[in-house]
């Protein structure tokens, strides 16, 4: 077992590296910023290329170019770069373009908390571009987890060919924890095989997802555009060719809902009280599950490291079989909004916290009493 | 003028747009207009092969057979030929250009598997589409960033990018003069026909004081960039600048810019008959290639448009660095 002292930061540039990242462009941002600086450093050793753009669209336009030219891309950025890199978080899901996206949260709005954490982009990773788009959002917990599901992005992000986003925050990326880098990973490669004479679609129906795309300068001269496009990438008016289109992007999502369902259920099967928490502010939670559980409270934890799509699938499940559901976030509330939708009958609440700082145990201990006991 | 050769001079009826450029253009009165707007070749025996209805026609439909073998367009090739016509207004001087640029890279012999053509948004922006290449339609002015993402991660690709004057220097010109500083391996074509046309020809950076755009109802107030300087500025290896009439000297610069090593960049000062055109009274297609002749000189002439190369440079371009480095770096430097 090999077993490394790593911070978070450096968790998702190795994670990346192991998963076959060979690009990186990007723009430096607190709190991200070493794995920019991780990235320059290793990518040149490994035959890799590292490039400081002069802004965030075009780190993520850069990624997206070198994705098309054969390359495993990967950028890094926080709360206000993340705003401006939506164009091109569209124009991936668009073009269907795989690239993989680490926003380490911080506080916003604008400049906001640069040196402070939160959860205030949850949504924007689901919604921040315009139109309806596919896209996948994965939301790790640990440094380990920071390194496991970076891997996890960029295989998602290449086999369903959409834009895969890391959104890890600021304590996260700063902290150090053990990881043990040598767990059995699959690396997901793959180009379509095209018979000669045959002419390549991108866009068929039959490439949706586990096909893999085929780089510029293999042959297969296609066309890539972000207007709505047929199948043979050329753009379109068509209304019948728009819905086609956009109906891609559902299905790659829906066909593959088992891929993309990852929940960490802690203490779930006989719980009567139910958190549904993400990323570090899930943390603290389960050492109040453990000291309520001492207390004869039957609560647990309902932790999706995916995110987006939200597994309501999963969650519905204990609709009626919890009395109440704990939302607690770092912001003002909403992942919770996505979880009262799949409750009819048991109660949700929410705990927030939006200073900058993480829960405290005993704030999330008495909240949850608070909560129960109305 | 004497007739020199035995030629045969086509019209493609099914790429024809009926700007009548071809037949305005021909020095010997070749080509006649038909009642319905379409030219029709008449005096043939009249044709000099001088070759202008051929390089000014927009939409590759006029062309010039020498021999039993040159039966379609030279460019027919390098097309896609299912997506012609192209959204190109009659007479649009885009299509000049693309033309010039299909010309060269036939001429230099780029296979077409190792060309990435890449475009913003705009009238420019659908260039690639037409194009027989690796193509990509990009956002609005971030071409130069996602041709830089291509060069660097497939150096042996031949990136050429197309940009208009709005996408290449407004939303888009700290790509540009990025992609300059950097001397990046990429070959940057700026059409800059004056003002917005896809959206319906308003002000650009680069619309010329006190003329008329739909956002200019009573004339530009601001100046405009030099976008020749401007490139210069920031460090591009070769930058030159033609017009859609002067198509010889676009030829040549296009041809030196796709084998400079570094950034290279050539504006080309294009015409919109449909919205500039129109609001500043010059509305056929053939009388902005004349009014074009005015607006420019090859010397240093104060208030016009300095043609032909303008810098050449001997920076060493980045995508050399970059190999470079890997070699550092494996070796532990």
């Amino acid at each position: 077992m090999k077993i490394e002292l790593y911070q978070g930061n450096e968790a998702v540039a190795y994670g990346a590296l192991r998963a076959g990242v060979s690009f990186y462009g990007g723009y430096p941002i607190t709190p991200s910023s070493e794995i920019a600086e991780i990235m320059a450093r290793e990518l040149p050793k490994r035959d890799g290329v590292f490039i400081q753009m002069e802004d965030e669209i075009s780190s993520l336009a850069a990624c997206i170019g070198a994705r098309i030219a054969g390359r495993k891309s990967m950028t890094a950025t926080s709360g206000p770069g993340f705003s401006l890199m939506q164009e091109h978080v569209g124009y991936a899901a668009m073009a269907e373009v795989p690239v993989v996206i680490v926003d380490a949260m911080r506080g916003g709005p604008s400049t906001g908390l640069p040196t402070r954490t939160s959860q205030g982009d949850i949504m924007q990773a689901r919604w921040g571009t315009h139109g309806d788009h596919a896209v996948v959002a994965l939301m790790p917990s640990t440094v380990e987890e920071a390194f496991y599901l970076t891997i996890d992005a960029v295989n998602i992000s290449e086999r369903l060919r959409l834009p895969a986003v890391v959104l890890t925050d600021e304590i996260l990326s700063h902290m150090r924890e053990k990881v043990v880098v040598d767990r059995e990973v699959e690396i997901w490669e793959r180009e379509p095989e095209i018979k000669k004479g045959e002419r390549y679609f991108p866009f068929d129906d039959d490439n949706v997802y586990g096909t893999g795309i085929i780089p510029f300068g293999k042959g297969q001269r296609y066309h890539i555009t972000g207007l709505v496009h047929r199948k043979d990438g050329f753009p379109s008016n068509d209304p019948e060719v728009a819905k086609k289109n956009l109906d891609r992007f559902k299905k790659k999502i829906e066909d593959n809902i088992d891929l993309l369902t990852d929940i960490e259920f802690y203490n779930t099967d006989d719980a009567e009280v139910l958190y549904v928490g993400v990323g570090t502010a899930a943390r603290a939670v389960k050492e109040v599950v453990d000291v309520l559980r001492k207390r004869g409270i039957k609560i647990g934890l309902f932790r999706p490291k995916i995110v987006w799509p939200f597994p309501g699938h999963e969650l519905k499940k204990f609709d009626g079989k919890v009395s109440h559901v704990i939302v607690p976030e770092l912001n003002q509330g909403q992942l919770v909004q996505e979880v009262e939708r799949h409750f009819k009958t048991s109660m949700v609440s929410r705990l927030n916290r939006y200073d900058g700082e993480l829960f405290t145990f005993d704030e999330l201990l008495n909240g949850t009493l608070n909560i129960i006991k109305s | 003028m004497a007739k020199k050769k035995d030629v045969k001079v086509n019209i493609n009826y099914d790429f024809c747009k009926k700007c009548e450029i071809c037949v305005r253009i021909c020095p010997t009165n070749v080509f006649a207009l038909r009642s319905d707007g379409y030219p029709e070749v008449v005096h043939e025996e009249e044709c000099i092969d001088c070759g202008l209805c051929q390089t000014h026609c927009p939409d590759f439909a006029v062309w010039i057979q020498h021999n039993e073998e040159e039966i379609e367009h030279p460019m027919w090739d390098y097309l896609r030929r299912e997506n012609q016509p192209s959204v190109w207004c009659p007479g649009c001087g885009i299509g000049i250009i693309f033309q010039s640029l299909l010309r060269q890279i036939k001429v230099q012999g780029i296979p077409k598997d190792k060309i990435a053509f890449v475009s913003g948004i705009g009238c420019t922006g659908r260039m690639p589409g037409y194009a027989d290449f690796n193509t990509i339609h990009t956002t609005h002015g971030r071409a130069l960033a996602f041709a830089t993402g291509i060069k660097l991660a497939n150096p042996e690709l031949k990136v050429i990018a197309v940009l208009g004057d709005g996408d290449g220097l407004a939303i888009g010109g700290n790509h540009l003069i990025h992609a300059a500083r950097r001397n990046i391996d990429i070959t940057a074509i700026l059409v800059n026909n004056f003002n917005y046309g896809m959206t319906g020809g308003q002000v650009s950076p680069t619309t010329p004081e006190d003329s008329y755009t739909t956002t200019s109802p009573y004339g530009q107030l601001e100046p405009f960039f030099d976008t020749a300087k401007l490139a210069i500025g920031a460090g591009a290896n070769f930058v030159g600048r033609a017009t859609t009439y002067h198509v010889p000297i676009m030829d040549k610069l296009i041809k030196e810019a796709l084998s400079t090593k570094g950034f290279s960049l050539v504006e080309v000062l294009s015409h919109c008959p449909t919205y500039y055109g129109r609001l500043n009274h010059i509305p056929s297609p053939f009388d902005m290639l004349n009014w074009q002749k005015k607006m420019v000189t090859r010397k240093d002439e104060e208030g016009k448009y300095k043609i032909g190369v303008l810098h050449k440079g001997d920076r060493v371009s980045l995508t050399e660095r970059i190999e470079e480095l890997k070699k550092r770096a494996k070796n532990g430097k």
